[in-house]
């Protein structure tokens, strides 16, 4: 026998870290979820958005020449709303094999986004529905712009910090590291369930929480870092950060030429794509226009190169190869979302935000069964919690079924509507887990309508995307999952409705 | 077939790692040291493998995902199965501390946790934006990164320090420095 090489951490300390551990958690479980499982559900982007719109044709390649075509059009389109903010064209890409024209209002925020085929045609508008709304929620919680991200931010700093006491309030955490026991006591069940993914996927519970609250902080964060370090200089601020700023001259213009500038760059780093062409008060004397690379071995998503009115190359944001801080902003995006190394990393963080999201969730029933254990239960929060976990799933497949069929209802109120509706079952149930179970019956059926009607919907037109077919897999594969967790003759079920919960962790 | 060669080699590092760390956690031996270490070492190769098939800067994170992932299905496949126990409760492990709950300490927590950890956080990050002997963006960068590092570290220790008031002197005093750095 040899002595372990960890030092053995006094049972106070852990005793107030789990104090403070259990505090952070539960002020903000209900957050805190919510962000994780929208989160996840953004790991796919680009494939729900293909999900979205599977009749568009897809195209593996788009000339420079065309590209520019497709700006001159939107333009043309922005011209006619009277706006000349902010045109971007997204030539195809590995993931997203169809090319898009976005233009946007900056006064309003508006924007619309088209679909475009391979010759620079417009095929109408992109068809947004769940998605835009997951995407929202999890960036902002749908609240004005830097009220939402500031709290979103924070319970990213909240979960950072949960993530830091919980391993610090984990005193056999190499010894326990492989003892993952079902069935039991409910306490010790979950207790395994919530510290096993803790602790094997803790790097991607540091990234995840650490990268959320500096994008959700950023404004904030950088902001006052800037004014301060630039001593109020706002404008050379934004120029460190944000690259080049144009001086406004809104005396008209001719555009400019991009076809060049395109080329150049691809012919300086042969080994990038082209990500996006994006034009900013297009036909002003102070119009500029930023061309943005993929580097396959970067981790930003692009490089940005900015170029004034007359097409003369202004700098780049350095997100490639500038200075190490501005390559470490660049990945923040791509860490928090896994939006590097292809599927098998987007599969990956799949999983492990599945893994987070069941851990928060785990450590809310943790306390509900430690409740139960010193005789002081909390039946109505245990309904509650229920109804809220699932109440979230099926309230995003609620508005995925309604705007499959174009129904266009206000949003944020649906939203608001199912989940409050998901705790219809928590009063009539006649025990807290049968909450959980009617719910897990409902989201069963809706992951199985989803890929039902979708197919229905679309097939007729043809559904030229094979992305679509992947991602209703994947709904028929969870719908089995969710459904078949309530037939599992796993302990655990039978052990939560007969026995009481007596262990601890 | 050689594109496949690095990824290859670094799933089955990994795999063969994570095995001889539990190996190494399952039994204490005279082994243990050496099963550890040739643990590691296995997963450190294999994200370097997975470094040098991607790039070490998108390699790097793909190797520790993958690294996660494969001992989550490492460990999918030990799982214990337990029948049900409705006998009486075992000896407990450790629970929360119990603090006394009066209002005004919740209220000092969680102006300590939020607003004042806050506040001590931007400052050093102020501080070292100022301060760093580096260029613009980097300071910036490297103060702004700290900012949610600090914070989330205040958080933790206010929630978790049983003494509130040695908390709230501790970060006031903290705060008081780093504002003192970053504008004298």
């Amino acid at each position: 026998m040899t002595k372990p090489i960890w030092p053995k951490i006094p049972a106070r300390f852990v005793s107030s870290m789990l104090a403070g551990h259990s505090a952070l958690g539960l002020a903000f479980a209900a957050l805190m979820y919510v962000l994780c499982i929208s989160g996840t559900l953004l790991v796919p982007t680009a494939e729900l958005a293909r999900w979205e719109n599977p009749t568009v044709p897809i195209t593996t390649h788009m000339p420079p020449a065309t590209i520019a075509r497709m700006l001159e059009t939107g333009v043309q389109i922005a011209a006619e709303q009277g706006i000349n903010d902010y045109i971007v064209a997204t030539p195809p890409a590995a993931d997203a094999p169809y090319a898009s024209l976005r233009i946007m209002d900056f006064t309003t925020g508006a924007e619309t986004i088209y679909n475009v085929d391979g010759q620079g045609n417009l095929l109408g508008e992109r068809r947004e529905g769940a998605l835009h709304f997951i995407e929202h929620l999890h960036i902002n919680l749908h609240m004005p712009q830097m009220i939402g991200l500031t709290l979103v931010g924070l319970a990213g700093v909240a979960l950072l910090a949960s993530v830091v006491s919980g391993t610090l309030s984990h005193p056999r955490i190499f010894r326990d590291a492989f003892t993952f026991r079902r069935g039991g006591s409910r306490r010790l069940q979950e207790a395994d369930l919530h510290n096993r993914l803790s602790v094997w996927a803790l790097p991607f519970h540091i990234a995840v929480p650490f990268t959320g609250a500096l994008l959700g902080l950023s404004a904030i964060i950088l902001g006052t870092l800037a004014m301060a370090a630039f001593d109020g200089d706002m404008s050379r601020a934004r120029a460190t950060i944000g690259g080049p700023v144009f001086a406004e001259d809104p005396a008209p213009a001719p555009l400019p030429q991009i076809v060049p500038a395109i080329e150049s760059a691809l012919a300086k780093h042969p080994e990038a794509r082209l990500q996006r062409v994006a034009l900013y008060k297009a036909g002003e004397k102070g119009q500029s226009f930023l061309v943005a690379l993929h580097m396959p071995r970067d981790l930003t998503l692009s490089e940005q190169y900015f170029y004034d009115g007359e097409g003369n190359l202004a700098g780049s944001r350095g997100f490639a190869d500038g200075p190490a801080g501005a390559q470490l902003i660049a990945a923040l995006g791509p860490l928090h979302f896994g939006w590097f190394g292809g599927w098998p990393v987007k599969i990956a963080y799949v999983l492990l935000g599945l893994g987070l999201t069941a851990i928060i969730s785990t450590g809310v029933t943790i306390w509900i069964a430690r409740r139960k254990d010193k005789g002081k239960p909390v039946p109505g929060w245990e309904r509650a919690w229920y109804a809220l976990v699932w109440g979230q799933p099926i309230s995003y497949c609620a508005i995925a079924l309604t705007s499959l069929f174009g129904l266009h209802l206000p949003e944020i109120p649906f939203y608001l509507g199912v989940c409050l509706l998901a705790f219809v079952p928590a009063f009539l149930a006649p025990a807290p887990l049968a909450v959980s179970r009617y719910l897990r019956i409902v989201l069963g059926l809706m992951l199985i309508a989803l890929p039902v009607l979708h197919a229905l919907r679309y097939a007729p037109e043809g559904i030229t995307d094979p992305a679509a077919w992947i991602v209703n897999a994947s709904l028929l594969l969870s719908a089995a999952l969710v459904l078949g967790s309530i037939r599992l003759p796993w302990p655990t079920r039978k052990f939560a409705e007969h026995a009481p919960a007596i262990d601890s962790r | 077939m050689t594109g496949l060669l690095l990824p290859v080699a670094a799933l089955a590092l990994s795999g063969a790692g994570i095995a001889a760390l539990r190996q190494a956690w399952d039994k204490r031996t005279r082994w243990t040291p050496w099963l550890l270490s040739a643990g590691w070492a296995a997963c450190a190769l294999a994200v370097a493998l997975c470094g040098a098939w991607l790039g070490a800067e998108v390699g790097i994170p793909a190797g520790i995902t993958l690294f996660s992932i494969v001992a989550l299905a490492v460990l999918a496949t030990h799982v214990r199965w337990r029948e049900v126990r409705s006998g009486p409760a075992r000896a407990s492990a450790t629970d929360p501390s119990d603090r006394p709950s009066r209002l005004w300490r919740g209220v000092i927590r969680v102006l300590l946790a939020g607003p004042l950890s806050g506040l001590a956080a931007v400052g050093a990050g102020v501080a070292l934006a100022k301060g760093l002997p580096l260029g613009e963006a980097d300071r910036i960068a490297i103060g702004g990164l700290t900012v949610p590092l600090l914070w989330a570290g205040g958080m933790v220790w206010t929630l978790a320090d049983d003494r509130i008031l040695r908390a709230l002197a501790v970060l006031i005093l903290s705060s008081i420095a780093a504002y003192t750095a970053a504008f004298i």
